[in-house]
């Protein structure tokens, strides 16, 4: 690997691939000076970021030691989610300049405030804002996206062309590397073509990366899901005044019965006739899509009595967990799923899930001993109660990551989650932790760790209003 | 025994003599640094209760009856009562003593709460002032007190009644009513079971002595007191009982704290069925779930009377800075004290016990806006953060994560860009203090208020003290709300118009107690306990609340505690 540094300090890496090639405790040392380098390039540049951490009394330089490396990580739960305290409203939509001001303030080049003057006082909806964001900036390739919005307080994001670049690739090497997915033939997405849910959308575009032709890559769900639509149909927030009672009283049920009756149905029967095509073709299928829309699936062909024999290398990939009240868990829906696809040899589909999050710019793979890989590119590391940063090859605590790489000329990304994990540097050798059973070294999240974090324990007789 | 594993349950001698034997089953629970842990984890404490059958416990309400028979009645018993709890409080102060001992060896890594805070409060005990009861039962209040305040006749402060119904409100104004009395005839309780909950020690404590203070002013005997004992923190009240026990048996041959499950319907009901005065200080949910057992317990015994059922559910309090204690230059005493630095501490202490786990730990100090002459609420609350760092070795805070003060740390300080909130904590503090100046809705503010958790301060400045109430107690449900810490007044300065306009404001929207700064964490039982007084505990009313303030002379009584607290020890600079 070149040791180089770029103009932004970092040493140069000429294809995240490579970091599979270089010896743990050399690739440690790589990204530690690239999180340094990183991290004074930003800190100069970025306004947020440098609040942040500076009210922590970290300033440009840093040593990457771990009482400091703690204190760069600004948590997932508020970093692209503050404009909504700073702008004071869950909906931008209603006051774009501040919203853009605060993403202004988010990022480490300027936007030049002067083009937010092109902006209108007001827009109809958050996907109306953020489209006009993005036609606005286009020339800087900005894209919008958001975490799932099941909460109604979506985490908005932003990337350029070169942070999605670097995402699509680092997703598209994990797809390879951890699920295996190299000549896949057909690719389906239970979900719209268009969407702004980060994840969703990342995982499209790197499977997209495999060379499949526009006649291979199918989205099952016929209508568009904006952020609005999301907010809305799930029911959690509403618009304040009038508007909102019509979105609580006449849309909310409207989009749950179009969901029930039309949607899903639609999606579904789309889904299983690729399924058939592919099983008569003998193509080798990737079937994507959220834990309940996979079981609606199974349960579809169960109700046809059909099962599906698929080629050899098939997978059904799934992300995001279940945000809703579901009565089956994700073992009873493999178990499911199971029964009405098998591979050609009759055994089970595998069906591998994605850990990731909007302010990712990566995601880890469950392979096929159920653990979920992080991909090289990434220092990993939990926290432990006080936020310091654990250093033990096995440990349990809040997941926290830093991707020099990933970030780019955005924003440093360097996050704790809100998710509690156990986390294992699994080197396969001397006294570190056993790799995983996969056989596959690095750092990985064994099966059934990942745990959001409740984050009140109520013990006195304090109340909670 | 090893001797990590507690008894977190107490008996009378005779009753554990005899109802307590060999073949006794008993369950566990285990605790290290406040948090669920197995028996065998290091420093892990355990605590221990029997699980008997459900027959065991009509037999342990028939020990404990009996024993009435032979203990003293009334005055005398309290009399001999109220000697006896300074001798078991000077026990409990003295690190010599066993008692003192066995409290600092397993109370602090049990509820998770600093050594320093468990010591401070096991000095302390003298604070809950039991020779206020005799003038608390004396009182007779009339109908006068749903439309004014009225004094407490020996005790210092006030008594307001807010009735529920809007046709006792009225009633309480029609022409004639004032004196008809408020109270009907006492009928001291002969059976009292109590629930307490939560890791804040003493609770189960203090529904075993308000149960006993009904032999205050009346010939009968000390009820019989039953308490469900929190799972969170079993172990204060076995070692107090011990100590009392120790000192004079008579005292609590009638008093047992127990555990039992909510959820077992026969022992619930069984106990229920007994009682005639049941004090609940637990989650809302739980006392939801305890009415519903009284009332199947009522339904099941024909002609049964409901009995009084007094419910303490999680509430939240505030603190009230008033400009007049702002001056600059002022001074607490002719050392020269600065009056700020000393209201500063008071106030951060009703914020620092517990770690605002207890219901009368502050969450949000309100400060008015004075003129050029006064501290302004940022200098308050960089007094205030100034303070916490005093109090942070002398009473550090509980074994609770930092990652919640980074969280709320970082929050804020990102809001700092919207000009109108200002961190003035640092990172590394344990403890976050917030200037915040934004307009907050009711969820607003009540998401703040959540957040005020483990030593997290909001300081609020306000154009006038009423606005407190007006443009903030408002926006919280009025079952919420409990206690009121105020700083205000001049020297020498009575209970003002004003200020007792501004203290019925706040009865009016659920406030319950109002007291000094710096008393937050020792309220005097004599007064009102979420509404409820002492009275209470022997005599129905009509639905309301009371609301009582605790002093006379505000300010004077804000120099007193200063100098109480001083020499109690809990606070920095203490002897």
């Amino acid at each position: 690997m070149q040791q180089q540094v770029d103009e932004h300090g970092l040493p140069v890496v000429d294809r995240l691939a490579d970091f599979w090639a270089v010896p743990a405790a050399r690739r440690e040392a790589i990204l530690l000076e690239a999180i340094a380098a990183t991290h004074t390039w930003h800190y100069a540049r970025n306004r947020a970021y440098r609040q942040a951490v500076a009210a922590r009394g970290v300033d440009a330089g840093v040593t990457p030691a771990p009482d400091v490396l703690a204190r760069l990580l600004r948590p997932t739960a508020q970093t692209f989610k503050s404009y909504i305290d700073v702008t004071g409203s869950s909906f931008p939509q209603d006051n774009p300049s501040s919203f853009v001001e605060w993403l202004d303030d988010q990022l480490s080049f300027d936007l030049t405030r002067e083009r937010f003057a092109s902006l209108r006082r007001r827009y109809r909806s958050l996907e109306a804002l953020l489209g006009a964001v993005e036609h606005t900036f286009a020339d800087l390739g900005l894209q919008m996206s958001t975490s799932s919005g099941t909460s109604g307080r979506s985490t908005i994001m932003v990337r350029d062309g070169d942070s999605t670049a670097k995402t699509v690739e680092s997703f598209y090497l994990a797809f390879l590397r951890y699920l295996g997915v190299e000549g896949v033939q057909r690719a389906v997405f239970v979900m719209p073509r268009h969407t702004r849910i980060a994840m969703a959308r990342m995982a499209a575009f790197s499977v997209q990366r495999l060379g499949l032709g526009d006649d291979r890559v199918h989205f099952a769900i016929p209508f568009p899901a904006d952020p609005d639509k999301v907010r809305i149909r799930a029911g959690r927030t509403f618009r304040p005044g009038l508007s909102g009672l019509v979105e609580r009283r006449l849309w909310h049920p409207f989009m749950g019965w179009m969901q029930g009756r039309v949607v899903d149905p639609r999606a579904v029967r789309t889904t299983v006739d690729l399924l058939g095509r592919a099983e008569a073709g003998g193509e080798r299928l990737l079937l994507f899509g959220g834990w309940v829309q996979l079981h609606a699936v199974a349960l579809a062909l169960r109700e046809a009595g059909r099962r599906l024999r698929l080629a050899p290398g098939s997978l059904l990939g799934t992300g995001g967990g279940l945000k809703e009240l579901y009565p089956c868990t994700p073992a009873e829906i493999r178990a499911d799923l199971g029964q009405v696809i098998t591979l050609a040899d009759g055994q089970p589909i595998p069906v591998r899930d994605v850990y990731g999050m909007a302010e990712g710019n990566w995601a880890a793979m469950q392979c096929s001993a159920g653990s979920y890989h992080v991909p090289p590119w990434i220092y990993a590391r939990t926290l432990d109660e006080d936020d310091g940063l654990q250093q033990a090859a096995d440990s349990t605590g809040l997941l926290a990551f830093y991707d020099p790489y990933g970030g780019g000329r955005l924003f440093p990304a360097f996050f704790k989650t809100a998710d509690r994990v156990r986390l294992i540097h699994g080197n396969g050798s001397g006294d570190a932790a056993p790799c995983c059973l996969c056989g596959e070294p690095g750092t990985y999240i064994p099966r059934d760790s990942i745990q959001r974090v409740d984050l009140l324990d109520e013990a006195g007789c304090a109340a909670q209003i | 025994m090893d001797k990590q594993v507690v008894d977190g349950f107490w008996l009378p001698r005779s009753v554990r003599e005899t109802l307590v034997g060999a073949g006794m089953v008993y369950t566990t629970r285990s605790f290290a640094r406040g948090r669920d842990a197995s028996a065998g984890d290091e420093g892990a404490v355990t605590a221990r209760w029997p699980v008997p059958d459900v027959d065991w416990w009509a037999r342990l309400l028939a020990a404990l009856e009996a024993n009435r028979a032979r203990v003293p009645r009334g005055e005398a018993f309290w009399a001999r009562f109220e000697a006896a709890l300074p001798r078991v409080a000077r026990r409990f102060a003295d690190p010599s003593d066993p008692l003192h001992r066995a409290a600092l060896d397993t109370l602090p890594t049990y509820t998770g709460y600093s050594e320093a805070m468990i010591r401070a409060t096991l000095g302390a005990m003298d604070l809950w002032a039991l020779d206020q009861f005799p003038a608390a039962y004396r009182l007779a209040p009339a109908l006068e007190a749903a439309t004014r305040w009225q004094p407490m006749g020996d005790l210092p402060g006030r008594l307001r009644f807010y009735p529920h119904g809007t046709w006792e409100r009225l009633a309480a104004r029609l022409p004639g009513s004032a004196r008809r009395p408020l109270f009907d005839a006492a009928r001291p309780p002969d059976r009292v079971i109590g629930y307490a909950a939560g890791n804040v020690p003493g609770t189960a404590l203090l529904i075993s002595f308000l149960a006993l203070s009904t032999t205050v002013g009346s010939d009968a005997p000390p009820p019989v007191v039953v308490v469900k004992n929190s799972r969170r923190e079993p172990i204060l009240a076995p070692l107090l009982l011990d100590a009392l026990e120790a000192a004079d048996p008579d005292l609590v041959a009638t008093t047992a704290v127990l555990v039992w499950d909510y959820a077992d319907g026969e022992v619930q009901e069984r106990m229920l069925g007994a009682a005639d005065l049941v004090i609940a200080a637990a989650g809302d949910d739980t006392i939801a779930q305890i009415g519903d057992s009284l009332r199947r317990a009522a339904t099941a015994v024909a002609g049964a009377r409901e009995p009084r059922f007094h419910r303490h559910g999680h509430k939240v309090s505030f603190s009230a800075i008033g400009r007049d204690v702002l001056g600059r230059g002022q001074a607490l005493d002719p050392e020269g004290t600065p009056l700020l630095s000393a209201v500063a501490l008071l106030a951060a202490l009703d914020s620092v016990f517990w770690d605002q786990h207890g219901c009368l730990s502050s969450r949000i100090h309100f400060v008015e806006v004075g003129s050029d002459a006064e501290y302004t609420p940022v200098e308050y609350g960089m007094r205030l953060a100034q303070a916490l760092g005093l109090i942070a070795p002398v009473l550090p805070r509980g074994a609770w994560p930092r990652r919640r003060l980074h969280d709320r740390f970082d929050r804020y300080k990102l809001l700092e860009q919207t000009g109108k909130v200002r961190v003035v904590s640092a990172y590394d503090d344990e403890f976050v203090v917030i200037l915040d100046e934004r307009g907050l809705d009711a969820t607003g503010f009540a998401a703040q208020v959540n957040e005020c958790e483990g030593r997290v301060i909001v300081v609020r400045p306000v154009a006038e003290l009423m606005e407190v109430p007006e443009g903030y107690l408002k926006l919280v449900p009025p079952g919420n709300l409990q206690s009121l810490s105020i700083a205000t007044g001049r020297p020498g300065e009575g209970l003002t118009e004003p200020f007792l306009r501004f203290a019925e404001a706040c009865g009016a929207r659920g406030v319950t107690a109002i007291r000094t700064v710096g008393r937050g964490a020792f309220p005097q039982l004599a007064y009102s306990w979420d509404g409820l007084v002492p009275l209470d505990l022997v005599r129905r009313r009509t639905e309301g609340h009371f609301t009582t303030v605790e002093f006379d002379t505000p300010y004077d009584d804000l120099v007193a505690t200063y100098r109480l607290l001083l020499q109690k020890g809990p606070v920095p600079g203490a002897a």
